[in-house]
């Protein structure tokens, strides 16, 4: 028995938390019992994942479950076995990511325990967050695209229970609803993209040799997709192509965009964002990072689709520098961490799109760690300052240490030392193409300028929300007792220094350059990330890039230098050119996303009044002529009731059905009559 | 001699006859009326369960064997043909069984809260589920037929006397609509009978003999009369006003049910009788089942009464089901038997958590509700989870069934598949809106005393939740069960 069965833990342990919290007394004992078996989950997850470290090059462990089976006899068509499985898979990737999401949830949890203390919701909040980790972890462990499906459907469920928790509230009702609209968005989108890979890749598959232990070749696996691509490129699936790629990689990377929130889809956790802070931390740790996760698992097939991945790049470039621009300019510190979020994982979509593999993986993976310890921050500081305003907070430095030491690991690491920037630079300079050759040079200088803008505004984002909050003096406003802003209590501490721990030592485990090394007997072959998660039989050659370390190092600088001058001390007042204030503007209006949002659904309900119209002016009436034809006869009948005729009618229909009995018998041989 | 099948059908009717003889002057001796006819609706379930997972080892285990039972008895013949009592219950029969069984005995629950004419009630929808379970296992056109014909005057009464305001007019709708389908079955069975030449009216008699038009002509009289019943558009608005009028017991069996039984005909009669013209006109039921999926969803938005909306999310599910039925693919048709039963009890959950809400509010407009999820919570709870089941929520009944029904649909009908996905996220756009306007939000002083669920309300909701969360998790189950009865629809249409 592999050790790696413990996998199927990982998931199960939150969601017997979820279970047993309905049915314990107290919204405290809800409470440490769904953090216990959070807690319990990572402990697993971590020991997995240094059992993986030792042994980096095995192949995957399966571990598999059938879901349902049958055989279309459409053999053509279908695979002649439709057979969808669930279970886990344990590889670097996974084990690697089920361990990050794992901690981050736990870690939020445990900041809620005191956090949310006699909160309304308090109990939902536990046991919808530990079912959306057993959906979280099920996903990133998921060997095939069905299971993910599952999993994946199942977080943006979670999340609309997570989003709804203050329903007393109709604002944050109405922002959930749309939150899910768009979540549902990208979840027919690979909805779409499973049934499309199946159906191209389903008869491909049973004639594929079937692994050890399993009966066939399981067609919705990652495995089987990859060979699936490569068989296609040689001509040698029936009824696919190179368009076949195209469509698949377009629907898989718009499921992806929606739930990375790339801009335009960025709205979903800006609604998020009305909800406790908690929620937010959750969606944005444990959720958005997932996007990425799934354009790693199908990377073989954006690896070959033509042009996507310039295409990909561009998007995540671009969108990461819509998403910084929107943060800077905006006044709620939710807001701004929800940017922020936004644009390390645009940075992150960015280093895929342009072949670096494990640094985009990399950038997901310190994202989980970073976007925890940024909304755990945000969440003391609101807490303490009793506001959601940036404008009316200051002097944090002084006052709240532990915090503010926080946020400004959080800053450094975000504005550039956390090497999302490096990474998405050194992958745009690079340009490797993992289908072979390099992409061209125009198309590597378009998305390095576009990077390098992103990176810069990144930094000056993080550099933003530090200034603001820690220099200065506190700000003064009516019903506000400023002198008694102090650091929260310990409980709410010990998690943070948690998160900041865990932060920087992600970190540093994707060090460029790291080498393989030994540990009592044992080789580890990836204390650093890059060696241990990496596409296809070789890692890719993780050195220095001096250039892209560079370029980092001066968007770092310009970005933080903007910002002290603009934010810090200083506070320099800069008198905006005429041109640049319609971007600002629309950058403060999230560049029209939200109200686009709330246009889009006019024509809807338009259409809507319409269709109740045409049903009740045109069909109705058509329906009215059958039914009053009915009623007519109905009352003709009930005028009957009460004369002798009435009542003759009623003896003749019993003597009529005596008779038809009788003759039924009769016919049927059931009547014994004896005749002479 | 096998006589499961005449229990589960005629059991019910038995209880009706004795629920007859019983006085209802006090409530003690309502109460008494009311557990018969509990009793005879659970007999049915009971029986319908037990051997359905009989029946299920054996189906799912295939090995050829085509039902589950089989009852046969020659009925009456005449110079023409021969029709026979036949009763079967294969692979689709089965698990439809489970839901309008379940159903049904959830409905009978729910005549607690029936104070008027106990008595007639209760023998009206036993004999309804008499006729529904006739209708299933009927293996024999002439029995589908009167079957099919006994469902019209006991749902016509109910919807009547016991409806809201309007319930006249929706009655006279329904059956009005109800009759138009029975003429035209009627028809059909008249046409199969007399131009297939196998003289029996037998439905698993070799039926290849038909001229063109008699095909043609037979498909389309079937289809329209199916196509009611289902309320597809644009023959629909029946439903809606029954939905909205009738009292939230009848249109739980009316949504849960009814509606059933439409998709069950079209799958057993219109594709296997009349194959060709169903292959060659397929692409009008795909266009009317991506029209009916986007009227339905879009439809319900700007509806201000809650059943109404529930009616026109019913319209937009069953167009799922049509679409599979048009995709005409093994995959796709056991996909629409699982919705359907994800419909069905999806639905009904939906309809009687809205009647509860009436009940308290003492209003159906969606407008004047607001804040309700403070004082019911639970109530709540179980719209969140009927809604969840409707959307197709992993691991809740419709799930399975509607990624069944695209990826059957989708090599075939691309672009309408893509086109009737997208509707879910108007769908769910719409349950959520509802649930926004209902539940959420400040408290209202009028609703201030309203109270959560009653114990009669979770004996009523919760058989419901299981079979959704069973059917949701073990799909496993039941998939090879259903396939093995689709496999006899799918070699008729291919001729095989």
């Amino acid at each position: 028995m592999s050790i790696y069965n413990a996998a199927w833990a990982i998931p199960l342990l939150p969601l017997l938390g979820a279970l047993g919290s309905l049915g314990v007394e107290t919204q405290r004992r809800a409470a440490q019992l769904c953090v216990f078996f959070t807690g319990l989950s990572f402990v697993v997850a971590a020991i997995l994942l240094g059992v993986r470290l030792t042994h980096a090059p095995a192949e995957p462990f399966l571990s598999l479950l059938t879901f349902f089976s049958m055989s279309p006899p459409e053999g053509a068509t279908f695979a002649t076995q439709f057979t969808a499985q669930v279970g886990v898979q344990v590889d670097a990737l996974s084990a690697s990511f089920a361990a990050a999401i794992a901690f981050a949830t736990f870690v939020i949890q445990a900041y809620a325990v005191n956090a949310m203390r006699g909160e309304h919701g308090g109990r939902r909040f536990f046991c919808g967050s530990s079912v959306l980790a057993f959906c979280t972890t099920g996903f990133v462990l998921s060997p095939n695209l069905f299971d993910s499906l599952i999993m994946w459907v199942g977080a943006s469920a979670s999340l609309y229970v997570l989003l709804t928790l203050t329903w007393q509230r109709a604002e944050t009702a109405h922002r959930a609803m749309r939150a899910m609209v768009v979540l549902t968005a990208g979840d027919i989108a690979l909805t779409l993209g499973v049934v499309f890979t199946w159906i191209k890749f389903g008869v491909f598959s049973s004639l594929l040799v079937a692994p050890s232990g399993q009966s066939l070749a399981d067609p919705f696996s990652f495995s089987v997709v990859s060979q699936g691509v490569v068989a296609t490129l040689h001509q040698g699936v029936a009824s696919a192509g190179p368009r076949a790629l195209l469509v698949m990689g377009i629907v898989f990377l718009v499921a992806a965009a929606v739930r990375s929130v790339q801009f335009p889809f960025t709205v979903w956790l800006t609604d998020a964002a009305s909800s406790a802070i908690p929620v937010i931390a959750l969606a944005a740790a444990t959720v958005a990072p997932l996007g990425l996760y799934l354009i790693a698992r199908i990377y073989p097939i954006v690896a070959h689709t033509p042009r996507a991945l310039p295409v990909l790049a561009l998007l995540g470039a671009g969108s990461a520098v819509l998403t910084a621009s929107t943060g800077i300019v905006q006044r709620s510190i939710t807001r701004i961490a929800v940017c922020a979020v936004a644009t390390e994982l645009g940075l992150g979509l960015a280093a895929l799109g342009m072949g670096g593999y494990s640094p985009g993986v990399f950038i997901a993976f310190t994202s989980v760690f970073t976007s925890t310890l940024l909304l755990l921050a945000v969440a003391n500081i609101v807490r303490v300052y009793r506001t959601d305003d940036i404008a009316e907070m200051g002097g944090a430095w002084a006052k709240l240490r532990t915090t503010s030491i926080a946020l400004a690991v959080w800053a450094l690491l975000a504005g550039g030392i956390g090497l999302s920037a490096y990474y998405a630079l050194s992958s745009a300079l690079s340009g490797v193409d993992p289908a072979g050759g390099t992409f061209s040079g125009g198309e590597r200088v378009v998305i390095l300028i576009v990077t390098f803008i992103a990176a810069a505004l990144a930094a000056l984002l993080a550099g933003r929300l530090l200034l603001t909050v820690t220099s200065g003096a506190v700000a003064r406003r009516r019903g506000f007792a400023h002198e008694r802003v102090a650091e929260v209590e310990g409980t709410l501490r010990r998690p943070l220094w948690l998160a900041i721990i865990a932060a920087v030592v992600a970190v540093l485990i994707g060090l460029p350059g790291l080498q393989p090394f030994s540990l009592g007997g044992k080789r580890i072959a990836g204390l650093t990330f890059l060696r241990f998660v990496f596409y296809g039989q070789q890692h890719q050659s993780i050195g220095l890039d001096g250039g892209a370390a560079l370029i980092a190092l001066v968007a770092l600088v310009c970005g933080l230098g903007a910002a002290y001058l603009l934010f810090g001390p200083a506070r320099m007042r800069v008198a905006l050119p005429a041109f640049a204030a319609w971007p600002v503007r629309a950058a403060e209006q999230g560049f029209y996303v939200e109200r686009f949002t709330e246009l889009a659904a006019q024509p809807l309900m338009a259409i809507a009044g319409r269709v109740s119209d045409f049903d009740d002016q045109v069909t109705a009436p058509v329906a009215a002529s059958a039914g009053e034809s009915v009623d007519e006869a109905a009352t003709l009948l009930a005028t009957l009731r009460n004369t002798r005729f009435s009542r003759a009618l009623a003896g003749g229909l019993v003597v009529v059905g005596i008779l038809a009995l009788l003759s039924v018998l009769a016919a049927t041989g059931h009547l014994w009559v004896h005749l002479t | 001699m096998s006589v499961i099948l005449s229990t589960i059908v005629w059991a019910p009717l038995l209880f009706a006859l004795v629920a007859l003889f019983l006085p209802e002057r006090d409530a003690e001796q309502r109460s008494r009326v009311r557990t018969i006819g509990l009793a005879g609706a659970g007999a049915s379930f009971f029986v319908t369960t037990f051997f359905a997972i009989l029946g299920q080892i054996g189906l799912g285990q295939g090995g050829g064997l085509a039902s589950a039972y089989q009852e046969n008895h020659t009925w009456f013949w005449n110079f023409l043909f021969q029709a026979h009592y036949d009763l079967v219950a294969d692979g689709i029969t089965l698990p439809l069984l489970v839901v309008v069984t379940t159903i049904f005995g959830v409905a009978m629950f729910h005549s607690w809260k029936i104070h008027e004419r106990v008595r007639l009630y209760v023998i009206l929808v036993l004999l309804l589920e008499t006729a529904v379970n006739g209708v299933l296992c009927s293996s024999d056109f002439v029995l589908f037929a009167a079957f099919w014909g006994l469902l019209l005057v006991p749902m016509y009464l109910l919807i009547r006397i016991w409806g809201g305001d309007g319930a006249r007019r929706a009655a006279a709708w329904f059956a009005g609509f109800h009759a138009l389908s029975l003429a035209l079955i009627i028809a059909t069975v008249a046409i199969i009978v007399v131009e297939a030449g196998a003289q029996s009216s037998d439905m698993g008699a070799d039926l290849a003999t038909f001229s063109v038009t008699a095909e043609t002509v037979g498909f389309w009289l079937s289809f329209i009369a199916f196509a009611i019943a289902m309320a597809i558009f644009p023959v629909h608005t029946w439903m809606l006003e029954a939905q909205s009028k009738a009292s939230a017991g009848v249109a739980t069996i009316l949504s849960g049910t009814m509606l059933l039984l439409g998709a069950y005909g079209m799958m057993r009669i219109s594709l296997v009788v009349f194959p060709v013209p169903a292959h060659y006109y397929s692409f009008a039921i795909i266009g009317l089942a991506v029209v009916g999926a986007f009227w339905g969803s879009i439809g319900a938005l700007r509806q201000d009464e809650l059943r109404r909306f529930i009616g026109y999310m019913n319209v937009a599910q069953m167009s799922l089901v049509l679409l599979a039925i048009g995709a005409q693919t093994s995959v796709a048709l056991v996909g629409a038997v699982l919705l359907l039963a994800g419909q069905g009890f999806g639905s009904a959950m939906l309809t009687l958590v809205s009647g509860a809400i009436e009940e308290r509010t003492r209003t159906t407009s969606i407008r004047a509700m607001g804040g309700l999820v403070t004082q019911a919570p639970r109530l709540a709870g179980f719209w969140m989870v009927a809604a969840a089941s409707v959307i197709g929520v992993p691991l809740l009944a419709g799930f399975t069934g509607d990624f069944m029904v695209f990826a059957g649909s989708f090599p075939e009908h691309r672009i309408a598949t893509v086109l009737v996905m997208s509707s879910i996220i108007v769908t769910t756009g719409g349950l959520l809106w509802v649930a926004n306007r209902v539940f959420f939000g400040p408290v209202r002083d009028q609703f201030a005393r309203v109270h959560d669920v009653t114990l009669l309300d979770l004996t009523v909701l919760i058989p419901l939740v299981a079979a959704v969360v069973l059917f949701g998790v073990r799909a496993g189950a039941v998939v090879p069960v259903i396939a093995n009865g689709v496999l006899e629809i799918t070699t008729r249409i291919t001729g095989g």
